[in-house]
Order: C-alpha cells, then sequence, then structure tokens
C-alpha cells in the first residue's frame, strides 16, 4: 500500500489540516475513551467505542500527513493499515490489533450481540489509550505546529 | 514439549516426502478441497510465480491428484476428491501443515500466557465450505493484542480469516457458571484443541 496508490483508487484524498480541526478529533477521542471505561455499557458497547477512538487517532495521524481517508466501503481497514505508513515502526503493531478489533466490531454492530468478552473490552482500552498517546507523541515530535 | 516434537517431526516428514512447491500446492487445494484455485492466485498464495507451478501442477493433474478446468484462456485446479488417495492425502496434510498444526506452531510463542486455545464452530466440527472463517477461543493471559500478530501470519498461511476470542480464566469460569448460553454450546460441541486439552478446560472451570 502506498499514497500512490490509494490516491489513485480514490481511498484517499489530499488534505490540508488544521490544529482546530485535530482539536475537534481530540476532543471526540476523549468523548469515546471516557464512554468505553463506563461500566453500565456493555462489553459490546465499551468495545466498539473504544474501536472508534483508536480509528480517530489513526486519521489524526493521516490528516497530519497530509491525507483524508475517502469514506467509502472498507474505509477503516484502509486508515488503519495507512496509518502505518505514516507512523513508526514500533507502533505497526497497534495497526494489526486493531484490525482484529475491526472485524469484530464490524460483527458488534452488524451482526451479532455479546460478541466481546470482558476481557477483550477491557484490553480494547488500554490498547486505544496507549495507541492515542503514541500518535500525540509523533505529533509533537513531527508536526509541532499542530501538537496539543 | 509433547507439542514441540510434534511440530518438528511434522515439517520435516512433509519436506523428506514432498518438494517444497509439491508441499504448497497440496496443503493449498487439499486444505480447501471445493475450492478452484486460479493459476496465479494459486502461485500468489505459495508466493512464486505461475510458471514454476506449471509442471507440478500438469504432474498432479495427470496423476488423477488434481482435476483442473478451463474457462477461457484461464486455467483452474482443484484436489480431485473421488481419488482413491484423496481422503489419505488430506489427512496427511492435516496433521502436517493443516490448519490445528499452522495455528499451533504459531500461538506456541505465547507459552503459558496461554492456558488453552482451541478452534470450534463449523471447522471444528469438519462441516467448513472452501472460504469458512477459523473461529478460535484462547483462554489466558494473552489478548488480542498479543495474538493479532500470530493471527495475521496464520491467515497468510492458510488463506481464510481466523477469528479469536479471548477470556481471562476468571471471566470463562464465571461465565460458563451463570451459564452462558454462546460459551455453553461451543463446550458443547467439537473442539479441536491448540494447547491443552478438556482436562485443561475443566481445570479452569474448576470441575
Amino acid at each position: 500500500m502506498t499514497w500512490t496508490k490509494l490516491l489513485a483508487n480514490k481511498e484517499a484524498q489530499r488534505h490540508k489540516t488544521s490544529k482546530k480541526e485535530l482539536d475537534n478529533m481530540r476532543a471526540l477521542i476523549a468523548r469515546d475513551l471516557a464512554d468505553a471505561s463506563l461500566a453500565g455499557l456493555s462489553a459490546d458497547r465499551r468495545f466498539a467505542t473504544a474501536y472508534n477512538a483508536a480509528l480517530q487517532a489513526a486519521n489524526m495521524a493521516i490528516a497530519c500527513a497530509g491525507y483524508r481517508i475517502m469514506s467509502k466501503v472498507g474505509h477503516h481497514r484502509v486508515s488503519l493499515e495507512s496509518a502505518k505508513l505514516v507512523l513508526d515502526k514500533p507502533v505497526h503493531n497497534y495497526a494489526d490489533y486493531f484490525e482484529t478489533c475491526r472485524r469484530k466490531r464490524n460483527t458488534i454492530d452488524y451482526t451479532f450481540s455479546n460478541v466481546a468478552t470482558e476481557t477483550e473490552a477491557k484490553e480494547i482500552l488500554v490498547q486505544a489509550k496507549r495507541f492515542y498517546g503514541e500518535v500525540e507523541d509523533w505529533i509533537t515530535k513531527n508536526h509541532p505546529a499542530l501538537k496539543m | 514439549m509433547r507439542n514441540n516434537v510434534r511440530n518438528m517431526r511434522s515439517s520435516s516428514m512433509l519436506t523428506a516426502l514432498f518438494p517444497q512447491v509439491r508441499q504448497g500446492v497440496l496443503a493449498a487445494t487439499l486444505g480447501q478441497p471445493d475450492k478452484w484455485w486460479y493459476l496465479s492466485e494459486l502461485a500468489d498464495r505459495l508466493g512464486t510465480s505461475p510458471s514454476s507451478l506449471q509442471r507440478e501442477l500438469s504432474s498432479l493433474v495427470s496423476s488423477g491428484i488434481l482435476v483442473h478446468r478451463r474457462e477461457g484462456t484461464r486455467a483452474y485446479f482443484k484436489a480431485e476428491t473421488q481419488s482413491p488417495v484423496f481422503r489419505d492425502l488430506q489427512q496427511l496434510f492435516e496433521k502436517t501443515a493443516g490448519l490445528a498444526p499452522t495455528l499451533e506452531q504459531l500461538l506456541k510463542p505465547l507459552g503459558n500466557k496461554i492456558q488453552c486455545a482451541f478452534i470450534y464452530g463449523s471447522v471444528a466440527r469438519s462441516r467448513e465450505h472452501a472460504m469458512s472463517d477459523v473461529d478460535v477461543m484462547v483462554i489466558g493471559r494473552a489478548g488480542l493484542a498479543d495474538l493479532s500478530p500470530a493471527l495475521r501470519r496464520a491467515e497468510e498461511r492458510l488463506g481464510r480469516e481466523v477469528n479469536a476470542t479471548s477470556y481471562s480464566p476468571e471471566e470463562f469460569r464465571d461465565k460458563l457458571r451463570s451459564h452462558d448460553h454462546f460459551l455453553a454450546a461451543v463446550l458443547r460441541r467439537r473442539k479441536q484443541f491448540l494447547k491443552g486439552g478438556q482436562s485443561d478446560l475443566d481445570e479452569i472451570v474448576g470441575k
């Protein structure tokens, strides 16, 4: 996967982000991470909400690199995969992990209930917070004008 | 220990019996016997070029182990399920390079983080079709983050989606005690163990 191919396939477009746009995404992530911690919600809903926070964190990194993933079938998968083109290698394992979570989240949202276990819902919250932290560190280092 | 010996023997056994390319062709076609493989698809799966497969494929077709058909300029291949040696060959590959040995091998580096792991669902019940996903249940301290790299590698090797469900031993025990419908159904049906066995499962449950 390369940006050239993603642009040619119209899976991504060039995009100039702003501090304001990133701050809106930060607020969305903060909301989702807080909601994913609510004990009263089902494991499925906490899982899907934490996944959404991680997806937005991937989109933040992509925006900082000057791109936006087009909203079409499979765009979550494209976001997670293309985050690897932007972030440093040690962070790539998160993309593989969230790709596993993406499929589970699809099942949760469209097919079955009681899919995520408590173990998985707790884990994704921890992983989403760590991943978001890595993205913010990467922004501070590579795009200081856009940092929190 | 017993599993380690089995895996080491399995891979060397196949290498002693078949050259690398033939192993790959047979593992793919016997692993999904209903599937018609397009030549370049098979080459892609094995990480080689279509031309390097030609000789093996012709030999396997002429010996009746594979069948082929043409659609326009495209040639498709699949296992000859009517062959008298089909089931024997399939069993040999299942034991050596099939789903369970591949997954066992890939999960092995997680060691004691996994207390018990097994395949369940249609694949475990041998009622899968060519594209059935593989469902794996993992009980222990290995979460999906630990499992994901192994799952990705398994998918690349097996050419099918592998989905895992992970439980801590405590959650697994608590859910079973509260008669969780899904878990009860999984445990009633056939399982293929990848790590541990029924006694380990009983131990987790506290039987």
